[in-house]
């Protein structure tokens, strides 16, 4: 048993009148060693990993992404700071790490502050900077190609910013046990971090990718704590080269691919099987995003498992093919679904209106007054945003939430009581997604 | 005070905020307080009306508490009688909202955002755009004259056809030019005119930047006499003269970019930035109209040619396509077809009137696509 005496620095927590002296409640010793000395020599050697709890139904988060894209789009997008941060405290109480459940406090109103304040510093740079690149690829170049990448290189370190500042706002809002999770400042260093290491990625044709993954995570991870906690990625980057190799295996496959079709061996069987070269061409494509996504799954997992907060470490068991499976069948649905949607709601309207079927197969116009008109705008708006709505909301629901779900589960950590980790104060965080929000640089949720 | 009789004995986690330990807690209501007793700690009163739900979780069993304000301590709830107890005592207050702690800053904010999106799109981008189209070099004008002209053929082509074809019969040509170098006398063009008519039953014409003129074939066939043609024509080199296309592509440049950021990615935010884009276009083109019609009708007048056939095509074109009422008026760019036509009517006739093209040569114009 541990004996413990501490006095509460932080006495302006209201609610309490006394200082707090606590005695440490002995926890369910999972190992039978007596001495603290020797638990803690075991704990490093042979850590009992627990796994997290992920408890949220997919078909209330279904309702309630639906509820809230509506609502969005009814407040034409005003609500969507509501509807995110509804979705978040879903998803972060369904993950239960020991069973007691991760917590998202960030408040609708200081996102829609942030996303204000953020529009007020872009508008200018969007606007007048734009109109200035257009001009200037125009008059320089005769083209406008250069406008359109100088102002997407100009903004892309602005990106990074934004993203890092965004995690720093998601992390900073969220506790478990009452212990408030914190990141570091340093979105410009992480901009610079970023640039740096996709010139290398680029100079070496790709090869110093995993480095950059590794490098990049490192960056995010060692600057985030929980409590007192740091969180550190120990590790190399080679660790993780060996994730490559289906993106290896792809670009030997494309190649090869564009050697056929391009070398003209391919010309007499293009010619014959043209279905079959697209299906191939569609096929080729698929696979480099599985290959992608069997990569990061495989990174992460690497890197995962070389994580460690204090004494606790971390392992997951995140399956890549299960991922990519949450893509192919999230997408195949989501097209089955709104195929459907599109087909019954066109049934409908030229059922009303048959003459429709003839201008839409042979272009004739139709010979409408104004209230058909009217009418047809109305459904054509309905159906366009109906549209809209099941994408976003099957989206969430197929792909985001599954996959969520995965990395959650399979994750597992050491236990502890955790009556060493202390509290950290509160940081001043309020407007920090705003540019994230404002450039749409968001995570899915 | 344990003066009163206890309903029973519950219990719930407890974390205090200070560290992440997990204790058992005792729970009982005393009086106006929620009083919580951690195990082997000392306890805690929170005072009824101050005690919150927290809301949005994913297991609806869970009851997890906290105390209003900004204290981090969680009191989780997961047995029914604690629940019913708790939310016995305190469920006028558990779902009650804090108010949004500054309205001020948010106001403000929001004032700042809606100035300056304002002040960038109504302001600065049209002063900008005005100045660059001024200053923009022939040969870069006349490069993005010709990506519009490609664009413009291809998206009016449609789907799977072709793009647009040009209509290049000789003598349709030579009617055409010989209209052109009689209506455009007297008139400072910053640039060449290149004229275009294009293959398709529309009823349009527009100028492009660098000088580009484009009539669609519809608009021949529609028009009866030349001198109609001759007027659209006029009020085409009204806007190369005033530079107006690519002054309205530079401002269409900076503002679709600063309306993209405001409404973010959801569906009713590209069709709110495609309509708000027509509303300034809108607004923006009817002043430009209105200089072009005016532009046209001195054209005419000074060229021996009847400003008022600007007239009698707008009322052609009224009876075909109908007027559009009032609302869509405000999103098309031109104003609305009665005050042109008024304006049109009200012009000077020349005072002398000379024939514009010959009976042939009309009949050349009106068949330059051939069959």
């Amino acid at each position: 048993m541990q004996a413990a005496t501490r006095l509460s620095i932080n006495s302006r927590q209201r609610g309490t009148m006394h200082p707090i002296t606590t005695i440490a409640t002995p926890t369910k010793n999972p190992w039978p060693v007596a001495a603290p000395e020797v638990e803690a020599e075991a704990a490093a050697l042979a850590p009992v990993l627990v796994p997290v709890r992920f408890v949220g139904d997919r078909f209330h988060y279904f309702w309630l992404a639906l509820k809230t894209t509506l609502w969005t789009l009814l407040t034409l997008g005003i609500y969507r700071f509501w509807m995110k941060t509804r979705q978040r405290r879903f998803l972060w109480s369904s993950v239960q790490p020991g069973g007691y459940p991760l917590e998202y406090h960030g408040e609708p109103w200081e996102k829609l502050l942030g996303f204000l304040a953020a529009v007020c510093l872009l508008s200018f740079y969007i606007g007048v900077v734009n109109l200035i690149l257009f001009f200037a690829s125009f008059t320089l170049f005769e083209g406008d190609y250069a406008g359109y990448w100088l102002s997407f290189l100009g903004i892309l370190p602005l990106f990074w910013a934004a993203k890092y500042r965004a995690r720093r706002y998601l992390l900073g809002r969220t506790s478990w046990r009452g212990i408030r999770f914190g990141v570091e400042p340093g979105a410009w260093a992480y901009a610079r971090a970023a640039v740096w290491n996709w010139f290398l990625t680029i100079l070496t044709l790709g090869y110093l990718w995993p480095r950059m993954t590794f490098q990049m995570e490192k960056f995010r991870v060692n600057r985030t704590w929980w409590g007192d906690q740091r969180f550190e990625q120990t590790g190399d980057w080679r660790m993780i080269r060996r994730h490559m190799r289906p993106i290896w295996v792809m670009t030997v496959v494309t190649a090869v691919f564009t050697w056929w079709l391009w070398s003209g061996n391919a010309a007499m069987f293009i010619f014959r099987h043209q279905t079959l070269t697209v299906l191939m061409m569609l096929g080729i494509m698929a696979s480099w995003v599985a290959a992608v996504v069997i990569y990061r799954t495989n990174a992460l997992r690497t890197m995962a498992d070389h994580k460690t907060l204090g004494a606790v470490r971390l392992a997951s068991a995140a399956r890549p093919w299960r991922i990519v499976r949450h893509y192919l069948w999230g997408s195949v649905l989501l097209l089955i679904t709104l195929g459907i949607v599109v087909t019954i709601v066109t049934y409908i309207t030229i059922g009303a209106n048959p003459e429709l079927a003839l201008y839409l197969t042979a272009g004739a116009t139709p010979d409408l007054d104004q209230s058909e008109l009217w009418a047809l705008v109305g459904v054509g708006l309905f159906l366009y945003f109906a549209l809209f709505v099941l994408f976003a909301v099957l989206t969430q629901l197929y792909i985001t939430f599954p996959n969520f779900r995965h990395y959650a589960e399979t994750l597992s950590y050491s236990d502890s009581d955790f009556a060493g980790v202390k509290q950290r104060p509160p940081e001043d965080i309020a407007n920090a997604e705003g540019i994230a929000d404002a450039l749409d640089l968001g995570a899915a949720f | 005070m344990d003066e009163q009789p206890l309903v029973t004995e519950t219990f719930a986690d407890w974390f205090d905020g200070e560290s992440g330990l997990a204790t058992k807690a005792a729970i009982r209501i005393e009086g106006d307080y929620l009083v919580i007793l951690p195990e082997g700690g000392t306890r805690i009163l929170w005072p009824l009306a101050e005690v919150r739900q927290v809301k949005g979780l994913a297991e609806w069993d869970d009851f997890i508490l906290r105390r209003a304000g900004d204290s981090p301590a969680r009191l989780i709830a997961r047995q029914r009688q604690t629940r019913a107890l708790i939310h016995g005592a305190t469920h006028r207050y558990l779902k009650k909202r804090e108010p949004f702690k500054d309205p001020g800053r948010l106001l403000m904010f929001g004032a700042g955002a809606i100035a300056s999106v304002a002040v960038i799109i109504f302001l600065l981008v049209p002063l900008l755009a005005g100045q660059l189209a001024r200053m923009m070099p022939p040969a870069g004008e006349k490069a993005l004259g010709t990506a519009t002209l490609s664009q413009v053929r291809a998206v009016f082509g449609g789907g799977d056809e072709a793009p647009l074809q040009f209509c290049e019969s000789a003598p349709g040509r030579a009617a055409l030019q010989k209209m052109f170098a009689r209506v455009r006398k007297g008139a400072t063009l910053p640039y060449e005119v290149e004229l275009h008519v294009l293959e398709t039953d529309m009823i349009n014409a527009f100028a492009l930047p660098g000088g580009h003129v484009v009539i669609m074939e519809g608009l021949l066939t529609a028009a009866e006499t030349p001198e109609e043609v001759a007027a659209v024509l006029a009020h085409e080199l009204g806007h190369v003269a005033a530079r107006d296309p690519t002054r309205e592509a530079l401002r269409s440049a900076g503002s679709i970019g600063v309306l993209g950021l405001l409404f973010g990615d959801f569906a009713g935010g590209s069709m709110a930035l495609v309509l708000m884009n027509q509303l300034i276009n809108a607004d923006y083109s009817q002043e430009a109209e209105t200089r072009a019609d005016a532009f046209a009708l001195t054209q005419m007048t000074n060229n021996g040619l009847p400003p008022a056939a600007l007239a009698t095509f707008f009322r052609r074109i009224e009876e075909i396509s109908g007027e559009t009422p009032g609302v869509l008026a405000h999103f098309a760019s031109h104003p609305e077809m009665g005050d042109r036509i008024a304006a049109a009517e009200a012009a000077p006739a020349p005072v002398a009137l000379e024939p514009l093209l010959s009976e042939d040569e009309w009949r050349a114009l009106q068949w330059i696509c051939g069959f």
